[in-house]
């Protein structure tokens, strides 16, 4: 069934098109990774989806309802709930990990502050944070764990809700490799545990082949591409033979004037 | 020429739409002071940030003002034997300017900045965007408490300090100028009216509201990292200094023109 489905969307910033007819189409449980060189729309692509910018035309359809309403801004998310795991983890640097996990749950005053204190243990415990009951880091501030954690943090803060949408905006960017492989491991552990539907935006290959079902290029604010992760490397696209091997000659053309 | 046109256009399109922008979000602002659900634990926090944290500030600037003036106005009255208008000239001066600009003025220094800088720290780490994504309104969790604790608290802290203003002319004039202690109090009470106090006091509200938007506002359309959130800074104190000033003649003109 599909869960997502992006029809001819467009969004231009003064006169640059910088999505230029995107469609997508996302399967139920199904988690697809959108590459693409930098600059190129992704995140554009992900706040459009999340409401947080306007598209100019186009639909996205969640569960088969149009979700681009009277305003043009994407209000809810066809009855979906949504998590995001933003680029630099955004935890509240005002609240306690625990508190940044269970936020929705405080605001929304869902039972009683213990309550919440129980359940942001045991989402940490999904990310490794609280084994065994360790209690030290929920009671922490994020400015005093490190990037990796507060990625891992964010992820809890995600998956707290139990939503069966999660966006995933570069996961893995700015972490140490071995960080990388761990967020890369709990993202395709908890997804699969809550049974959501996940989109995510990298330009990270081994995120690519860690998190991925499904693989779509974004390029020059079009899908170039659209395919299995198994069969990215024989893709017989030009464009993904450049970007995932990593090469600086190719069809893809950076904007290196400035060096020459 | 070929440049004159275009550039005229752009600044009067650019203008339009900052004033355009601004207008929305004035409206959205109010329009989620007084629409549920209310965040009552951020604005009683928010209270406390912009009101209780400011008293120290407001209240030192009331006890000098209020001293200066007696001393400033003694000079110039004694020139014609009129020293006896020091108490009326204290308290009028106190409660219907000084106290709700100086207080205004220490506040869009001390409360404006720092709101300008945490909500455009949160917009440019997209915290403002994970409040989105966690359904809550960033209007009503962030801006409208503040707009609210503004309004609220700084009648609160003029009220203060008009009191602590006429209480350091009083220290001044019994002290150094030979005024009857009984007597000063008597006279600056006896010709106080009513509307003195209170054209103050909204003064002040208007003042709270003021501030606070215009620290929300140029927070939250902060971007560009740290040069960005500390030109919303800058932004913030200097237009809401202005529009205090501005305000203050407006109001000033309705209460008390003939």
């Amino acid at each position: 069934m599909e869960k997502i489905k992006i029809t001819n969307l467009k969004k231009s910033f003064e006169s640059k098109d910088v999505l230029d007819g995107v469609s997508l189409t996302i399967e139920e449980k199904e988690s697809l990774v959108v590459i693409g060189p930098s600059g190129v729309g992704k995140s554009v692509l992900l706040k459009c989806l999340l409401g947080l910018v306007r598209p100019d035309s186009g639909s996205i359809r969640i569960n088969g309802r149009e979700t681009l309403g009277f305003a043009g801004i994407a209000r809810d998310h066809g009855g979906s709930k949504v998590g995001m795991l933003f680029q630099g983890a955004a935890l509240f640097d005002s609240m306690k990990v625990w508190e940044n996990v269970s936020f929705q749950a405080l605001q929304q005053g869902k039972g009683d502050k213990k309550e919440a204190y129980e359940k942001a243990l045991e989402n940490l415990n999904l990310v490794g944070l609280a084994s065994g009951g360790d209690e030290r880091v929920a009671n922490l501030f994020p400015s005093e764990i490190s990037g990796g954690m507060k990625k891992r943090v964010a992820l809890a803060r995600a998956i707290a809700n139990r939503p069966d949408i999660l966006y995933f905006d570069e996961p893995t960017t700015g972490l140490d490799p071995i960080s990388s492989a761990v967020i890369n491991k709990l993202i395709r552990e908890c997804t699969k545990k809550i049974g959501a539907t996940t989109l995510t935006i990298t330009h990270d290959m081994s995120s690519v082949r860690e998190i991925g079902d499904k693989v779509a290029m974004l390029y020059n604010g079009r899908i170039e591409w659209h395919g299995r992760v198994s069969t990215i490397d024989d893709s017989g696209n030009d464009h993904v033979h450049q970007f995932v091997r990593g090469l600086a000659e190719g069809p893809i053309q950076m904007q290196t004037d400035a060096l020459k | 020429m070929n440049t004159f046109f275009p550039a005229v256009g752009r600044f009067f399109f650019d203008t339009l739409s900052t004033v355009g922008r601004l207008g929305g979000f004035v409206a959205a602002a109010l329009w989620h002071c007084v629409t549920p659900p209310f965040y009552l634990k951020m604005v009683a926090r928010q209270f406390v940030a912009i009101g209780y944290y400011s008293l120290p500030v407001v209240g030192l600037t009331a006890i000098f003002t209020g001293m200066v003036l007696a001393l400033q106005s003694y000079v110039g009255f004694a020139r014609f034997s009129a020293e006896g208008a020091i108490p009326n000239i204290v308290v009028l001066t106190m409660t219907r300017e000084l106290g709700p600009v100086l207080a205004g003025l220490m506040v869009a220094g001390r409360v404006g900045a720092s709101i300008a800088a945490e909500i455009g720290t949160m917009k440019v780490t997209e915290q403002i965007d994970a409040l989105v994504t966690l359904s809550v309104n960033p209007f009503k969790y962030l801006i409208a408490p503040r707009i609210i604790a503004g309004v609220i608290s700084l009648p609160i802290m003029v009220l203060i300090a008009d009191t602590i203003g006429v209480f350091g002319g009083y220290a001044v004039s019994t002290a150094s100028l030979d005024f009857n202690p009984s007597l000063y109090l008597v006279n600056t009470w006896n010709f106080l009216e009513v509307k003195d106090v209170t054209s103050g006091l909204i003064k002040a509200a208007v003042f709270g509201f003021l501030i606070t938007l215009m620290g929300c506002y140029h927070g939250y359309y902060s971007n560009g990292g740290a040069q960005g959130v500390g030109q919303a800074t800058t932004s913030s104190v200097v237009s809401s200094s202005v529009l205090i000033f501005f305000s203050n003649y407006v109001l000033t003109g309705l209460f008390f023109s003939r």
